[in-house]
């Protein structure tokens, strides 16, 4: 019984949530909670592995909205693991993990990327003539006395924009930093609450400079930068964008993160070849809902084509190019004033905002054709985790 | 009679033979050092068993029969026979790997902290792959247009993630008569097959670089060939990097590449002070062939001279001591994941340059000029603080 539940720990977890969906689907749609069960069980067991609370956020009970085959085109977090270790190889990982890193790397390019201004990281850390401080004390003496404002703060490793500060400014008087959500906050203050975030622990901070958006995407979703997610695929001869999401803040929002719907942020799918928006949406599931326009602004967004795409889809590619052992890439990649800017890389995540807002699973043809076509079995050797035999996972990759 | 190596192996003759060369080395052994060869048997059953793992091969290759310079078994046990991979797998995560693997990867990197490098001139590579503005090809004709009309001579050559010198090539000019490049050596080549023997030999890609203008001592004692620096960074957490091992690769004859493997190719290596520059023990090994040509074969000879232009080798002070460490371990900083990191830096006349960062540095390297064991007291404290820790 104890084995049961410490393996099921995380879906007994869930189980309120699940029955609390289940009741409200019942009651909106009509369909029974045992036929929405038995969906679940199909789903979870096929190829995109969705566990029972993604069943609901992606909206799948719908069935006039979805059909089966297209229920099951939809991948999730699980298989998405899944599928990254048998695409990405685990021994170039540290490229995407840490954001120094990825910066160096880009820089080195030549790529697009925000500057950095300064690093505080406890054990000590270089990135060429930029100042790193290792000692609180060291910091708060720098936001003081030789920081720029306003300036980007982030861990950096982190999930979800946990984390992140918008420092708008410093008052030199009341010895306070003004941030962007309008708090004022003590020198000290400001880097025990950086302390606080378990990111923080191993890793450390990266100060930017923040990214001068665009001014047509400002004028309809604020200041907040909003970054489009693009997920490529790197095939033999090139690499090639498969889906764009963008992710739109809402309110005070410090960062763009969708967060499945909780941050309150909106998500939006755009055609890869265009740049335009098709579809808007807010929240997941049974709160899903569909917007034309901005909240805040209420200038349209369907229909809108996001300025410098050519330019975007090509960086984004150039710099998916240089990473060629990760076949499945998520870039976050923001539409600055004069063009593209790279904000960092991912090997996973990337696959819910652009299926819950594109409407449609990643699970296609030309998805699976790319995994059967470029998975490998790599060693994993930094934890213990047994690799899903190649074959038994692609068969499982068969929609029936 | 010598029998060819293929013959010995299908017979199984060869860990006989393995064995006989040993015994030749012991007598061998028993007069220069006077050391019986039951004394050499027991220290080598000793070491054999113990942690370090050292077997009769290394116990020869390494020196460690001398009394005079491994004075006790303590000493005689830093010698280990241990493999790369293991010391890498306990104390540097995977992931990091490709970044010192894939030189395009690294120089990235390392240009983005603004760390000196050798210039990249071209990139061969397919799938759009490039190195920002740095002229990239994908065909073998636009490489061979390129060699012919837009190539800066002389330059390196390697694949994008070689080891051990494998594949690079030293092309010094191009002679548009005949078509054909000038390799280090005397050699010549077309163009064509220079591009279809070097440049596609891997998959991932072939870059060439400019040649590095060595520091003028350095040029002087070792007749213009190559002579960098491997330097061993122990990376820990609290404490930071610390050099741990440094080592002076010196080339000799036609080779283009100071990587010893084993002293084949006659280059000889030499222990480096860590805290002055200063050369201390240098050998050369007496050997041809394949590593596994046999104990008495491999024994070290120490020498003071370069074997080519015989200037002084030994008690010699390398050229910008300080800046060179201080840029190995400013560099180790930013490779956090990889606690033992093995740094092969050129002697520049314009000051250090960066080469490359070894993800299983070669521990029998360290080991060969027989000043001293890997696994010294420092090592051992580091090891099991870390290794322990897991990654």
């Amino acid at each position: 019984m104890k084995r049961f539940i410490r393996a099921n720990l995380k879906a007994i977890k869930k189980a309120p949530r699940v029955r609390e969906q289940a009741l409200l689907v019942r009651k909106m749609t009509g369909k029974s909670v045992a036929a929405q069960l038995r969906e679940i069980r199909s789903l979870r067991h096929g190829p995109g592995r969705l566990d029972p609370l993604e069943y609901y956020e992606f909206g799948l009970y719908d069935d006039a909205r979805f059909s089966p085959s297209a229920k099951r085109e939809f991948l999730g977090k699980q298989r998405n693991r899944e599928i990254d270790r048998l695409l990405n190889n685990p021994q170039w990982r540290s490229v995407a993990d840490s954001k120094l890193v990825t910066h160096a790397f880009l820089t080195g390019l030549g790529l697009p990327t925000p500057k950095i201004y300064a690093l505080y990281y406890r054990k000590g850390r270089s990135l060429a003539s930029v100042p790193c401080f290792r000692t609180p004390e060291a910091m708060a003496d720098f936001l003081r006395n030789g920081m720029r404002y306003p300036v980007f703060a982030k861990p950096s490793r982190s999930h979800f924009g946990e984390g992140a500060f918008r420092i708008n400014s410093f008052d030199r008087e009341a010895d306070r930093l003004r941030l962007n959500t309008g708090e004022e906050i003590g020198v000290e203050a400001f880097l025990l609450r950086l302390a606080g975030f378990p990111s923080t622990k191993n890793s450390g901070y990266l100060f930017q400079e923040p990214i001068a958006q665009h001014p047509e995407i400002t004028r309809i979703c604020g200041s907040c930068v909003a970054s489009v997610r693009m997920l490529v695929l790197v095939y033999d001869d090139g690499p090639r964008l498969l889906r764009a999401a963008w992710r739109i803040p809402v309110g005070q929002a410090v960062t763009d993160n969708f967060v499945h719907g909780a941050s309150g942020n909106m998500g939006a799918s755009v055609n890869p070849d265009t740049g335009v928006v098709e579809r808007a949406v807010r929240g997941v599931g049974a709160t899903i809902v569909e917007a034309e326009a901005h909240p805040d602004s209420g200038l349209p967004l369907r229909g809108m084509r996001l300025p410098h795409w050519e330019a975007a889809v090509s960086t984004c590619l150039d710099a998916a190019a240089a990473l060629p052992r990760l076949q499945f890439q998520h870039w976050d990649v923001a539409i600055g004033q004069d063009g593209p800017v790279l904000i960092e890389l991912n090997y996973s995540g990337g696959h819910f905002v652009s299926q819950v807002a594109g409407r449609r699973g990643l699970l296609t043809t030309e998805f699976l054709d790319f995994v059967r076509t470029h998975a490998k079995r790599f060693q994993t050797v930094d934890r213990v985790q047994p690799a899903m035999e190649r074959s038994k996972l692609l068969g499982l990759l068969r929609i029936r | 009679m010598k029998l060819p190596r293929q013959l010995m192996k299908k017979l199984g003759l060869r860990p006989l033979m393995k064995e006989l060369s040993q015994l030749r080395a012991a007598r061998e052994v028993r007069q220069l050092a006077g050391k019986s060869v039951l004394s050499q048997l027991r220290e080598i059953g000793r070491l054999r068993f113990g942690s370090g793992r050292l077997d009769a091969s290394g116990y020869y290759m390494f020196g460690v029969y001398d009394d005079a310079r491994f004075p006790s078994h303590t000493a005689k046990q830093e010698v280990v026979g241990w493999s790369p991979r293991v010391v890498a797998a306990r104390l540097n995560k995977e992931r990091w790997r490709a970044i010192c693997d894939d030189k395009l990867v690294f120089y990235a990197i390392l240009k983005g902290l603004d760390f000196p490098f050798s210039e990249i001139y071209a990139v061969y590579c397919g799938a759009e792959r490039s190195f920002g503005s740095v002229p990239s090809f994908s065909t073998p004709d636009s490489m061979a247009e390129f060699l012919r009309d837009g190539m800066r001579y002389p330059f390196f050559g390697k694949t994008v993630d070689g080891m051990q010198g494998r594949g690079a090539t030293l092309v010094r000019a191009y002679d548009r008569a005949s078509d054909r490049l000038h390799l280090a050596g005397g050699e010549e080549i077309g163009v064509e097959e220079y591009v279809r023997e070097y440049v596609m030999r891997r998959p991932t890609g072939y870059l060439c670089q400019a040649l590095i203008r060595q520091h003028p001592l350095i040029d002087q004692i070792c007749g213009g060939r190559v002579g960098s620096l491997r330097m061993v960074v122990l990376k820990g957490e609290e404490e930071g990097p610390r050099l741990f091992r440094s080592i002076w690769k010196i080339s000799a004859g036609e080779s283009i590449s100071d990587h010893f493997l084993h002293g084949t190719r006659g280059n000889m290596v030499g222990h480096v002070d860590p805290g002055t520059g200063v050369v201390g023990r240098v050998i050369r090994i007496n050997a041809t062939g394949r590593p596994s040509a046999g104990a008495a074969r491999r024994l070290a000879t120490e020498v003071h001279v370069h074997s080519d232009t015989h200037e002084r080798v030994s008690g010699i002070t390398l050229p910008d001591w300080e800046r060179t460490v201080s840029l190995c371990l400013k560099a180790a900083i930013a490779f956090p994941g990889i606690r033992h990191q093995a740094w092969d830096i050129a002697m520049g006349e314009k000051g250090p340059s960066i080469l490359e960062l070894n993800f299983r540095g070669a521990i029998d390297l360290i080991q060969f000029p027989g000043v001293r064991g890997f696994n010294d007291a420092q090592f051992q404290a580091f090891f099991t603080r870390y290794a322990a820790n897991g990654k």
